[in-house]
């Protein structure tokens, strides 16, 4: 077991005394925590908390000082070229930055398909539809324009249902709605709710606004100047 | 305002007074700096302007002898074969990479990605609305034309152009000349002789020659050859190679000698654009153009004919004067025979092929000019490897944030390296499309500014601007990819800025 994922497993995410520093200044001290299958879990926490630096180190892109990282039972190896970490990425986890990074010159669909396609996954494209429909991107007009033509918040729909399309066991997403007003944000939310109730996939998101979606989450984590509340 | 009141108290004064001093007093040394480089600059501008102005630089020139290396000049005069070479297997193996790839990338979900994130930019700063011909680009290409590569493709096919034409130009009038004249045999002073070099054989020992010959039934033409001047009614001049022979009779150059030599009928190369009836005037004697000839000319030499006999009345032609060569219809073995019988006197002569002529004005040509225009295609392909290297980095800059996500997102680096190259290898045939086409272009311009230029693009000179193309685009993009990693940081560039 040591060395395969148990997707079975109720615990998702094992953090254990995770800490990470930048030139000096410690970001996160000493962090532990467990994520259950099936839930939404919620960050919150100030500016410069070190809620976003969990995330991603949870995501395999920023490698911690300290501690042990446990994905699906299976301790991450930060120094192995990450290769296992992409193979896991690859097919279970979903990953929503902070911004929506597409590439603003491909359609909607393509923004979606290609990350597909890049993992040799083919694209479901009803399913796709289906997603898009869910964030409300669903008119034929907006799947053909480049991305870049899109606003802040229609961006970071189609990055929320491009982190979703491949149907990962494990979502990961940084602030999806920051730039999504409250109606639109509890709307997301709503959404994801649906699909955590209906897969079964998990949920870790980092937000600022927990206010507006403590409706739909199970657990929220408050971290505070790199600690755990 | 009580609270800014308020925070006022906890501020160090003496700590900020000397922050202050230290700001004010490295402006003051950023200041002195600056007037210091001002000052230099001014000087050296007046000093060069003086320079100039006096006219003490009229004579600058920065040279360097340098020891020969004949291997380099080998191995750069091979240059344009290889390119020509790796430019015909490479220019079809790509273009046949890119259609293989677009067939099978409608099976192969990673090929569709491959192809499709290839033909066009992730991100740009242009107008949103794209034109027709930029949609077809982008289902064949790469969706826009490497400008840069396909003025490296250019410039590498028209240096090889401009060298092939400087190499084997100077042979056309030759081999007009040579095919005017029956026999493959040369009696010559010299084994290396050739156009550029003088020569010269006796009056007696071309009699003895042309006796000998006749007598065992073998036709033997002299002729001389002079490098001269066409002055045109307008005062206009050109160089002129001229060789003088008795033709055959059927010679389409054979006429009448006129009478008196004021108006000498003469053929001259087309490339001189003189008019027939155009009269001129050829080494102080007047000629009158009664028809065109055409590929007589060389580089900055116009080719006339006339007649031996001609020649003798018109440019009285001493009797006794050597001739350059003489050619015989025979055998080489008979030849030599003949002259080993007629060179009594023992002068220096010996006995050469056509053929052997003209290679020894093709090594003339190309041990002394194809090392330069080589080097020009050289530095064609190291400009597009060079530029294409610097667009490829700078693609890479303006999409880091987009290929890290796609890397933080579990696409393989070698996936996106491979979108990478197909996307270089799409350049690249645009960019040898392009740049061949205008390297088409490039005679017509060249030919008319040099009279009896001849430069034309043919196969070998497409192929090498094809090598060039594939070169300078794939080689170029070829170390940001190794170190893709180092280019593409996932975690810096997938932060917010």
């Amino acid at each position: 077991m040591e060395n395969k994922f148990n997707f079975e497993t109720n615990n998702v995410v094992e953090i254990s005394d995770v800490r990470k520093s930048y030139m000096g200044f410690t970001v996160l001290n000493g962090i532990t925590l467990g994520i259950e299958k099936s839930t939404i879990t919620s960050i919150t926490g100030h500016s410069g908390s070190g809620k976003s630096t969990l995330l991603r180190i949870i995501q395999g892109i920023e490698k911690p000082d300290n501690g042990e990282v446990k994905i699906f039972d299976r301790k991450i190896d930060y120094t192995s070229s990450s290769k296992v970490i992409k193979n896991l990425i690859k097919q279970n986890i979903g990953i929503g930055f902070q911004s929506p990074m597409l590439m603003g010159n491909h359609s909607v669909l393509d923004n979606v398909n290609l990350y597909l396609e890049g993992k040799s996954i083919k694209p479901d494209n009803l399913r796709i539809l289906e997603l898009l429909s869910r964030f409300g991107m669903d008119s034929q007009k907006k799947l053909d324009q480049p991305a870049s033509s899109l606003s802040g918040g229609e961006q970071m729909r189609v990055a929320l249902v491009r982190a979703l399309a491949s149907e990962p066991k494990l979502l990961l997403l940084d602030e999806p709605t920051s730039a999504i007003d409250s109606k639109g944000t509890q709307n997301v939310f709503k959404n994801l709710r649906e699909i955590v109730d209906t897969t079964g996939t998990t949920i870790v998101t980092v937000t600022h606004d927990f206010d507006l979606i403590k409706d739909y989450t199970d657990k929220k984590i408050t971290i505070e100047s790199g600690e755990l509340l | 305002m009580n609270e800014i009141n308020d925070n006022s108290k906890d501020i160090n004064k003496p700590i900020l007074n000397e922050l202050s001093l230290s700001i004010e007093a490295e402006r003051r040394k950023s200041n002195r700096e600056r007037l210091a480089i001002g000052l230099s600059m001014a000087i050296g501008s007046a000093a060069i302007a003086g320079v100039i102005l006096t006219g003490d630089a009229s004579h600058f020139e920065i040279t360097k002898s340098m020891p020969f290396i004949p291997l380099a000049q080998q191995s750069i005069n091979s240059l344009d074969g290889y390119l020509a070479k790796f430019g015909e297997i490479s220019f079809p193996t790509v273009l046949g990479g890119i259609g293989l790839t677009k067939i099978f990338a409608n099976k192969n979900s990673k090929l569709d990605f491959i192809d499709k994130i290839s033909s066009k930019e992730m991100i740009s700063d242009s107008a949103r609305k794209e034109s027709r011909t930029k949609k077809i680009l982008q289902k064949c290409f790469a969706g826009k034309i490497a400008i840069l590569a396909a003025i490296g493709v250019a410039l590498a096919s028209f240096s090889v152009s401009v060298g092939n034409e400087v190499s084997n130009g100077p042979e056309r009038p030759i081999v007009a000349l040579m095919k005017e004249i029956p026999g493959n045999t040369l009696i010559t002073e010299s084994s290396q002789a050739q156009p550029m070099l003088d020569g010269q054989l006796s009056s007696s020992l071309i009699n003895r020659i042309e006796m000998d010959a006749k007598e065992k039934g073998i036709n033997a033409i002299p002729f001389t050859k002079n490098l001269g001047e066409i002055t045109l009614s307008d005062g206009k001049t050109y160089n002129t190679l001229e060789f003088g022979f008795e033709p055959n009779r059927t010679s389409k150059i054979y006429w009448r000698v006129s009478e008196g030599c004021n108006n000498i009928p003469v053929y001259v190369d087309r490339s001189a654009r003189i008019p027939v009836n155009g009269n001129i005037n050829i080494d102080g004697v007047n000629a009158n153009v009664v028809g065109e000839i055409n590929g007589y000319s060389a580089i900055g030499r116009e080719g006339v004919e006339m007649s031996d006999q001609a020649m003798k009345d018109c440019i009285e032609k001493d009797i006794n004067a050597p001739d350059y060569a003489i050619v015989l219809d025979s055998s080489a073995k008979e030849a030599q025979q003949i002259l080993d019988e007629s060179n009594i006197n023992h002068e220096a002569a010996t006995v050469i092929t056509k053929n052997q002529y003209l290679n020894n004005s093709l090594k003339f040509w190309e041990g002394n000019v194809k090392p330069i225009t080589n080097t020009m295609a050289l530095f064609s392909a190291l400009f597009a490897f060079v530029a294409m290297g610097a667009s490829m980095a700078g693609r890479l800059v303006r999409n880091k944030r987009e290929l890290a996500a796609m890397s933080a997102s579990g696409i393989k680096n070698n996936v996106i390296r491979a979108s990478e190259i197909l996307r270089a290898a799409k350049d690249s045939v645009i960019a040898t499309i392009s740049g061949c086409s205008i390297s088409l272009l490039t005679p017509f311009i060249v030919n008319s500014i040099e009279a009896g230029f001849r430069a034309g693009i043919g196969l070998e000179e497409l192929a090498v601007g094809a090598a060039v193309g594939t070169i300078g685009c794939i080689g170029g993009v070829i170390k940001p990819l190794i170190r893709i990693k180092k280019n593409i940081d996932v975690s810096e560039n997938t932060r917010v800025s």
